[in-house]
């Protein structure tokens, strides 16, 4: 196999926290719209100073989650809410039971 | 490699005959099931779910569903295909796909469908288009060794690359690239290390800058993000955050008498005093001894006690056992509160 090896080393600014601006710059969406998933109980910032808010790199993925469900299902903004919780439910369900079963 | 024929009704599972609305209905129910972020951890899903956006590509789109018809009814799902004279120069006229493309969630369809509609790409690059390159979602399996003392993985994708013959343009010579069908791309294995700083935990992202899919004309390519899963470990169950949990048997003269035990952590083995007269099924806390955090720190152990007896006794045991249930005054049942013996 023609493999190409490309070595990366994650440097600090990869987990460095995120500003909204940030966010929406690197889910390629408005910075209102971030606000409004924010508002909406969608998405947490894990820290706020002052009217600023910063997430993690984990909310890029919500974001992007968040934005397939509508598009794709035409799910509005509850019912994605309703889905992100239930299937983070079920995730951890499903890793308890993998533990569970890997343990006979 | 050869292009294998699509069954787009089969895929839909509706008949050559559906209309419109069926097709649409038949789309919505099976997109529902099979989206793949309500399926997690399921691989499957998310290519049935390809299909189906492709289906529906196509059978939504008058123009499309008539040309893939003209194939004709007899073409059977899985054999290879080769596309009949005269397509193509039917690949112009379709200007529109650029963009119907782009907001696509996965953006990315069979080598079958590019035969038979593909070449949108090189128009755009011809015409000076510019657009980053996609962005890239990929799963990240640690355990719980690689996760407390960080570690250097490597991870094999499948992934875009410009298509080296004609520079990502997807045109030769004016003519359609024989090498990425006109698409601009080529899908090859990518294999990247990784280094996994010490601290990250299930769902955690790492994003890696600039290694998603590329992008056409001199836009950037797009960013990988890596979603961390954790794999079940043999020993110790991740309980929040840092916390880790494990079952640690002892033999009932161990809890009864106390004493010292060895019990391995992710650092490897430490000694812990067992109290005496601890109970199968309690919890002993070994402090700092869970997962290390990012900065400074660490959960803790959690110990959790199960008392076993020896599976076949040996004479001089069960006569130890035999003189112990005849002299303990010890009752470990007293149901007398619920009115029971």
């Amino acid at each position: 196999m023609n493999a190409e090896w490309n070595m990366l080393v994650l440097s600090r600014k990869d987990s460095r926290l995120l500003t909204l601006e940030e966010l929406a710059d690197a889910a390629r969406l408005h910075p209102d719209l971030i606000q409004s998933f924010v508002d909406f109980g969608l998405l947490e910032p894990v820290r706020q100073d002052g009217q600023h808010l910063f997430f993690d790199m984990e909310a890029v993925l919500r974001v992007r989650t968040i934005q397939r469900l509508r598009r794709d299902l035409g799910v509005n903004l509850s019912g994605v809410a309703v889905i992100l919780d239930l299937t983070q439910r079920l995730r951890r369900m499903q890793q308890e039971l993998e533990w569970w079963r890997s343990r006979r | 490699m050869a292009v294998k024929f699509k069954d787009y009704y089969a895929l839909l599972n509706v008949p050559r005959t559906a209309t419109a609305d069926e097709i649409k209905k038949a789309y919505r129910k099976l997109a529902r099931q099979y989206h793949p972020d309500v399926n997690p951890g399921d691989a499957t899903a998310e290519d049935k779910f390809k299909d189906l956006n492709e289906a529906y590509e196509v059978l939504s789109d008058a123009e499309k569903r008539r040309r893939y018809d003209d194939l004709g009814p007899n073409w059977q799902a899985g054999v290879d295909f080769t596309p009949p004279p005269g397509w193509e120069g039917a690949r112009q006229g379709f200007g529109d796909f650029g963009e119907r493309f782009a907001g696509r969630s996965t953006g990315e369809f069979s080598d079958f469908f590019e035969t038979l509609f593909g070449g949108f790409r090189g128009a755009r690059a011809g015409a000076g288009f510019a657009m980053r390159g996609a962005d890239v979602e990929a799963e990240l399996p640690l355990n719980l060794e690689d996760i407390e003392h960080g570690a250097t993985r490597t991870l094999t994708l499948q992934a875009a690359e410009r298509c080296v013959n004609c520079g990502g343009s997807g045109l030769q010579h004016e003519r359609v690239c024989p090498v990425c069908h006109g698409t601009g791309m080529v899908r090859r294995p990518k294999t990247l290390s990784v280094h996994i700083p010490v601290g990250v935990r299930e769902a955690s992202v790492i994003r890696l800058a600039g290694q998603g899919e590329p992008g056409t004309g001199n836009a950037p390519a797009g960013d990988l993000y890596l979603r961390v899963r954790v794999l079940p470990h043999p020993l110790f169950f991740v309980v929040g955050s840092d916390d880790l949990q494990l079952e640690l048997p002892v033999a009932p003269w161990e809890v009864a008498l106390g004493g010292r035990v060895t019990v391995p952590t992710l650092d490897g083995p430490v000694e812990m005093t067992i109290p005496a007269g601890s109970q199968g099924g309690q919890r002993l806390r070994l402090r700092g001894k869970g997962m290390r955090r990012q900065g400074d720190g660490a959960g803790d152990l959690y110990v959790k006690l199960k008392i076993m007896v020896p599976p076949k006794l040996t004479a001089d045991e069960r006569e130890l056992f035999e003189k112990l249930a005849a002299t303990s005054g010890f009752r470990p049942r007293d149901f007398s509160t619920r009115g029971e013996p």
